[in-house]
């Protein structure tokens, strides 16, 4: 340890660390992250409100039960996966949604998987 | 035994643009330059139209509308992000990377086994991670993966390979403007030796060769037998300048306002040189009306500099005492650019007895951190507000700034 004019070492000096970076902590691979922001409450039950910001990593492959953004017919959405039975669907929290199941012949494409939600109390 | 891999995005800007579009994936999309004036990118549907790259908007117009493609603004803040991410991805794979423009870059590895394998995982990860569909060219020596990649492209395949230097068979069929560093005006000179096709570049009398084409002819020619005379930053062209210029939003026709534009088109490429750490000591300026006009008109000077510099304050007074000489009254400017040229190393310079760090030079860094770590044109010279809305160029068709404005992000409704 390093001594001061004082003659008394500085305990703390050993743990100096940076502070914590946002952006190297949810975003540890920036080159495939983008930022999207959510319009409509259809996945309030998820937690993710109206004017949300999303994390939203492309390089993931998606697990069961992931929040992701989809392209369906060439709109985005955002759906939460289930995998069961060995097939894939894509859930809205909302019961006024009805599950869909993927298939190839749709137009459904999963554009990638949200990591985080931003929320401005 | 090093392979070189040439990485090149297909339809760049197109592709961006669709990245956060995707019901616009296989529709028609083309993208406009600066001021909507030309055609500077096609997706396939609208190559099939025959519609050639740099195709002027205004005469296609009706065309494109029949067919019902949808045009988008250059949104160069996005194409270049999305640039970045790509290059980053590159990276990853070896550290030896050439970023050669904003869409492509050479990968140069040793002793790779599987060279095909490698491009096929490059491939995968750069489509998953950006939606970018990209095309690679394989072989062992730059022209040659240029070559590749032109192959890769026009066969619609993900990669092509050439694991040794291609023969008569291949090459006779390639014509020679296809060659790396050969564009139409050599290719015409080459026609009078009776060289059309690459075979016969190849199989050319070297003395010719360097003849007409140089010591850089030589090069390619040997490249395309399989012998690496280039390596990973040895590029056949060198960079000889930094123009800077812009099409007017509308037209202008007085002093104060081309002073301005000028002024804008100096701030713009002194940064450029600064962030280079090099200084110009040739500059050279123009103004024109469109050709079309009533009183068409256009001009150009230059000025050799005493000491070499890349203060932007001094340069915008060079410039302007430059314009006084050129500037006619009566005329609807459409465009003005400057050209800086004469480049050298910010540390070599040869300090002529006239050298004073002025003020204005010592403030150049300052306005580059402002600008660069603060805010985004935080500091600039004052004169370029002047008349900005006149000669600012009009780009009415961009889409959002997806990825570096925090108010522009994609907006999912749910």
């Amino acid at each position: 340890m390093r001594v001061n004019e004082t003659g008394f070492p500085n305990p703390a000096a050993d743990a100096k660390v940076k502070g914590i970076d946002l952006n190297k902590t949810l975003i540890p691979k920036p080159s495939s992250t983008f930022l999207m922001r959510v319009a409509g409450s259809a996945m309030k039950n998820a937690g993710i409100y109206s004017g949300d910001t999303l994390i939203v990593d492309k390089s993931l492959v998606p697990k069961n039960q992931d929040i992701v953004v989809a392209a369906i017919d060439g709109e985005f959405t955002i759906k939460r996966i289930q995998y069961a039975h060995g097939r894939m669907m894509l859930m809205s929290e909302n019961a006024r949604y009805r599950p869909i199941q993927i298939t190839d012949d749709q137009d459904i494409h999963l554009w990638g998987v949200v990591t985080y939600v931003i929320h401005r109390p | 035994m090093s392979t070189f891999f040439l990485i090149d995005c297909n339809n760049f800007f197109v592709s961006c643009e669709r990245v956060f579009r995707p019901d616009l994936v296989n529709k028609p999309v083309a993208v406009l330059s600066n001021n909507d004036g030309c055609i500077i990118a096609r997706s396939n549907e609208v190559k099939a139209l025959g519609i050639p790259m740099g195709a002027p908007y205004f005469k296609f117009k009706k065309v494109l509308k029949e067919h019902r493609v949808t045009l988008f603004s250059s949104n160069f803040e996005l194409y270049a992000d999305m640039s970045a991410r790509i290059m980053d991805i590159l990276s990853q794979f070896s550290p030896n990377v050439e970023i050669y423009s904003i869409d492509e870059a050479f990968l140069e590895v040793s002793s790779l086994p599987d060279p095909c394998g490698f491009a096929r995982v490059i491939h995968h990860t750069i489509t998953k991670s950006t939606s970018i569909p990209t095309s690679i060219g394989i072989a062992e020596t730059k022209t040659l993966a240029k070559l590749a990649n032109h192959f890769a492209k026009e066969d619609k395949k993900p990669y092509w390979h050439f694991p040794t230097a291609p023969g008569e068979h291949v090459l006779s069929h390639v014509p020679v403007t296809d060659i790396w560093g050969i564009g139409r005006r050599i290719g015409k000179r080459l026609k009078k030796f009776g060289i059309t096709n690459t075979w016969q570049f190849k199989t050319a009398v070297p003395t010719l060769i360097k003849q007409q084409l140089g010591i850089n002819g030589l090069k390619t020619q040997q490249e395309l037998g399989g012998i690496k005379r280039l390596n990973l930053e040895d590029n056949p062209q060198t960079r000889k300048g930094i123009l800077s210029s812009r099409s007017f939003g509308k037209k202008v026709t007085d002093i104060h306002t081309l002073k301005a534009a000028l002024a804008a088109n100096i701030h713009i490429a002194c940064k450029k040189l600064r962030h280079q750490h090099s200084h110009t000591s040739f500059i050279s300026i123009f103004i024109r009306s469109s050709p079309h006009s009533i009183r068409p008109y256009s001009a150009g000077t230059f000025t050799a500099l005493y000491q070499a510099t890349n203060c932007t304050i001094t340069l915008i007074t060079h410039v302007h005492e430059l314009l006084q000489s050129i500037y006619k009254d009566g005329i609807d400017y459409v465009k003005s650019g400057v050209f800086l040229s004469h480049i050298t190393p910010e540390v070599t310079q040869q300090l002529s007895y006239l050298h004073t760090e002025t003020k204005t030079t010592a403030l150049m860094p300052y306005m580059d951190h402002i600008n660069t770590n603060i805010h985004e044109n935080g500091l600039f010279p004052a004169i370029i507000r002047k008349n900005q809305e006149t000669y600012k160029m009009s780009q009415d068709k961009r889409s959002p700034r997806y990825t570096t404005r925090w108010r522009e992000l994609q907006i999912i409704e749910i």
